[in-house]
């Protein structure tokens, strides 16, 4: 139905002035980011093309008008600057789209990178491939980042990658069209590989022949990818030994020249049974038929692989794609072409994650998420009771599978860590005591939960470990937390794993990070020494550690007493806290004016900023002022959970105790009043050394701090900048 | 018919990396640098993908130009 719409803007042969205007209607009616509005924008953009050609002034001073009214319409315009040839102008309204992350990721960032790559800036443009293909990608979009590549090859600048690799591509079938897409995904996960590729069919020759161009190239890793028509069987053979013989020793000898002459490393494909067979199911009931044949063959290539060998799973790369589509006859026929264009992407990740493993370049550790992630629910909230997980629900199942997932990747080496916003104690529980825990506080290495922002904790963590951020995978249901981390942390792996949990381990597992080409005991100890090594770091350094990254958080406080501006705010605190609250008194907003107006109470509110962000109004105090007893009551003292864990608490009592200080008040009381929710802050007076004076009502405990003999507490990690009132 | 010679062009626009090319009816592969058969085929699969039809061997050796490709393609889409 667009192209009618479409047929406005270029049919009855109107002016362009005309067109323009109903271009306009058109596009302030297309201005959404689904598939429709998309497929109408790029109608439009085909029928106003041609004014690039026949009227590209009146164009140049519409596009004018649009550029910058939506990230829609600097879509469109972004095309038809690109197509008058004003690259500036492109780049500007590409700077749009990207800036309010319209559209696909890899159209934005291909876009903007073909335009670093036009200024000459190579490592933005590649760092714009590496983000494009974060995920898996269609052959399509791989093939527009190939041409990127490309490009960026021919300007000769050096391009910033970890490692830096030559690769030969010996291919059964063509290899053009897959080449591209290897070398574009490669750099995307830091390869720079230098590819040479030989003529399609003559793998053999170019191995045997000594002068031939692999020999001169000199690799470092031979890739052989053969495919079943290379076996050369018939449908059914006799003597079933022999035939595997022939084809495992005949490529055993290549292997023997690659490793032994050449000292490559040679990734050997191994046979797609295909699927289409004039014997039917006997090609596998039968020992001689060739469905069974060549599944016996890729046994052998297993068996006899050795020191420099690896077989790559061709048949499994098919199986996974889906063989029907993998096979792809007609580009056979008109091209060698195998296997189908759309299968490619699949095919090079495993050579890929096969290559990442050979250049030590695979993750080693496996961060996650704990709500909604490892369980369903909130532990926080919804207490070891109400969390779903175990299979006797859909979800509790899904979540314990990913678990199982991961105590199998710790099994063979991979580390695991825990990143989560809780409180601590909340979190370790379903670790210590839920029955359907998969894993156990044994299998992480690192554990943080707290409030503080994840790409901090992730850091910290690295650090403990003495890992570096980009051998991690994070893994977590929630978008705003994997967009944070991969913002934060470029260099980390977050896969897009949704939030459903019945598609975790599959889209974790899809991305092949801890892919290894042999497993020896020490990797199996190996998690456990991370283990161990971090609870090490923990203990020499807990202190400092914590106080240096609580430092490096630049956390700067504001506090005033209660004011019309911030009154609101102050209310709503007061009512809503549970968990943090020392008294849970719950006042209205009037009483609450009362109190700041009052000439016999002290009343503080306290904001938190810090390096990533203000957390806005955090804290609430509430003190009455006692003079004949020269005290200072602390009626209320509450704080969010949100920023638990920085010694906010020390600020806001010292801050109190400077108050009473001013006043002339030489005592603090402080009163604890036991609720269901507020656990957490039974031990806060002593823990700040206020000492027990005993209580009148059962269950409260009531704390005194003596200001003449005690020293005022200072908090040097949190700035405070003002302080009105 | 005017949309899908336009949308013929972005296609190819697209295969040869040339945001500037413009092809008519009489366009033949010697017209165009690097039209060679690698991207002979990738155009054959780029059309079939961004239309969403099939050609058979055949139907692709028979064209000679530009404008048997998009009369094909019409055919394709109306039938």
């Amino acid at each position: 139905m667009s192209d009618e719409r479409l047929v406005s803007v270029t049919s009855d042969k109107p002016g362009p002035l005309e067109r323009l205007a109903r271009g306009a209607d058109l596009l302030a009616a297309a201005q959404g980011d689904g598939a429709e509005a998309r497929a109408a924008r790029e109608a439009l953009v085909r029928g106003l093309r041609e004014l690039s050609r026949t009227a590209p002034a009146e164009l140049r001073a519409w596009l004018n008008t649009q550029a910058g009214r939506s990230p829609g319409c600097d879509w469109v315009a972004a095309r038809l600057f690109s197509a008058l040839g004003e690259n500036e102008a492109a780049a500007k309204a590409w700077g749009g789209v990207i800036e309010r992350e319209f559209g696909p990721r890899v159209e934005r960032h291909l876009a903007r990178g073909r335009l670093r790559a036009d200024a000459g800036d190579a490592a933005g443009a590649c760092a714009d491939l590496r983000e494009a293909f974060r995920e898996p990608a269609s052959h399509r979009d791989l093939e527009r980042g190939a041409k990127l590549l490309a490009r960026l090859r021919e300007s000769g600048a050096p391009l910033p990658a970890a490692r830096r690799v030559k690769i030969a591509l010996l291919g059964g079938f063509t290899t053009q069209l897959m080449r591209p897409i290897l070398d574009v995904s490669c750099l995307a996960h830091g390869i720079d590989a230098r590819i040479y590729e030989c003529e399609y069919g003559l793998y053999r020759q170019e191995v045997l022949d000594r002068a031939s161009g692999l020999h001169r190239f000199r690799p470092d890793v031979v890739v052989l990818a053969t495919h079943w028509r290379d076996a050369q069987l018939p449908p059914f053979v006799e003597d079933v030994d022999a035939a595997v013989d022939r084809i495992v020793g005949g490529l055993e000898a290549l292997w023997d020249i690659c490793t032994g002459e050449l000292r490559a490393h040679v990734i050997q494909h191994n046979f797609d049974v295909p699927t289409v067979e004039s014997y039917g199911q006997l090609s596998r009931a039968l020992a001689g038929g060739r469905a069974r044949v060549l599944a016996r063959a890729n046994l052998e290539l297993l068996a006899r692989a050795r020191d420099g060998v690896s077989i790559l799973d061709f048949d499994g790369a098919a199986a996974a794609f889906g063989k029907d589509r993998w096979s792809a006859p007609k580009l056979w026929y008109l091209a060698k072409q195998h296997p189908a264009p759309e299968a490619l992407p699949l095919w090079v990740d495993h050579l890929v994650a096969q290559l990442r493993a050979l250049l030590g370049l695979g993750k080693k550790v496996l961060a996650l998420d704990l709500d909604n992630t490892l369980w369903g629910g909130v532990i926080g909230e919804d207490g070891l009771d109400g969390i779903r997980l175990g299979a006797h629900s859909p979800e509790g199942e899904a979540h314990q599978d990913l678990q199982r997932y991961a105590r199998e990747l710790r099994e063979r080496g991979v580390v695991l860590v825990v990143c989560s916003k809780n409180n601590e104690a909340d979190a370790r529980e379903p670790f210590e005591a839920h029955p359907e825990m998969i894993l156990r506080m044994e299998d992480i290495a690192v554990f943080r939960a707290n409030w503080i922002d994840k790409a901090s904790n992730l850091r910290e963590i690295a650090a403990t470990l003495g890992l570096g951020l980009e051998s991690f995978v994070f893994v977590d249901d929630n978008p705003t937390e994997r967009a944070w981390v991969r913002r934060e942390i470029p260099e980390m792996a977050v896969p897009e794993v949704g939030s459903d949990p019945a598609a975790f381990v599959r889209l974790l597992d899809r991305g092949r990070w801890f892919e290894a080409l042999a497993l020896s005991e020490e990797d199996r100890l190996r998690a456990a020494d991370y283990a161990a090594n971090a609870r090490r770091a923990e203990l020499a350094g807990a202190a400092t550690s914590m106080d240096e990254f609580l430092a490096s958080l630049e956390m700067t406080a504001t506090v005033g007493a209660f004011d019309a501006v911030n009154l609101p705010r102050v209310t709503q605190l007061v009512n809503k806290s549970n968990q943090f609250n020392l008294t849970t008194r719950r006042y209205t907003q009037e009483q609450l004016r009362a109190f700041a107006e009052s000439g016999r109470h002290v009343t503080r509110w306290f904001r938190l900023r810090d390096r990533f962000g203000d957390n806005g109004l955090v804290g609430v105090m509430l003190g009455i002022v006692d003079e004949p007893a020269a005290t200072l009551e602390i009626d209320l003292w509450l704080m969010s959970c949100r920023v638990l864990g920085r010694r906010m608490e020390e600020l806001m009592c010292g801050t109190l105790m400077q108050a009473a200080r001013e006043r002339g008040l030489t005592r603090l009381r402080g009163r604890y009043l036991p609720t269901a929710k507020n656990g957490m802050v039974a031990d806060l007076y002593p823990s700040l050394g206020f000492k027990d004076c005993g209580s009148t009502q059962p269950g409260e405990t009531v704390w005194e701090y003596d200001l003449s003999s005690q020293p005022l507490i200072q908090c040097p990690l949190v700035r405070l900048e003002e302080c009105s009132g | 018919m005017d949309d899908l010679m336009e949308r013929l062009s972005d296609v190819f626009r697209e295969v040869f990396d040339d945001e500037a090319l413009e092809i008519s009816d009489a366009t033949v592969a010697a017209d165009v640098a690097d039209w060679d058969s690698l991207n002979h085929v990738k155009l054959v699969v780029a059309i079939e993908e961004a239309f969403a039809v099939q050609f058979s061997n055949r139907e692709i050796a028979a064209w000679e130009n530009v404008g048997d490709m998009r009369r094909a393609l019409y055919a394709k889409l109306s039938g």
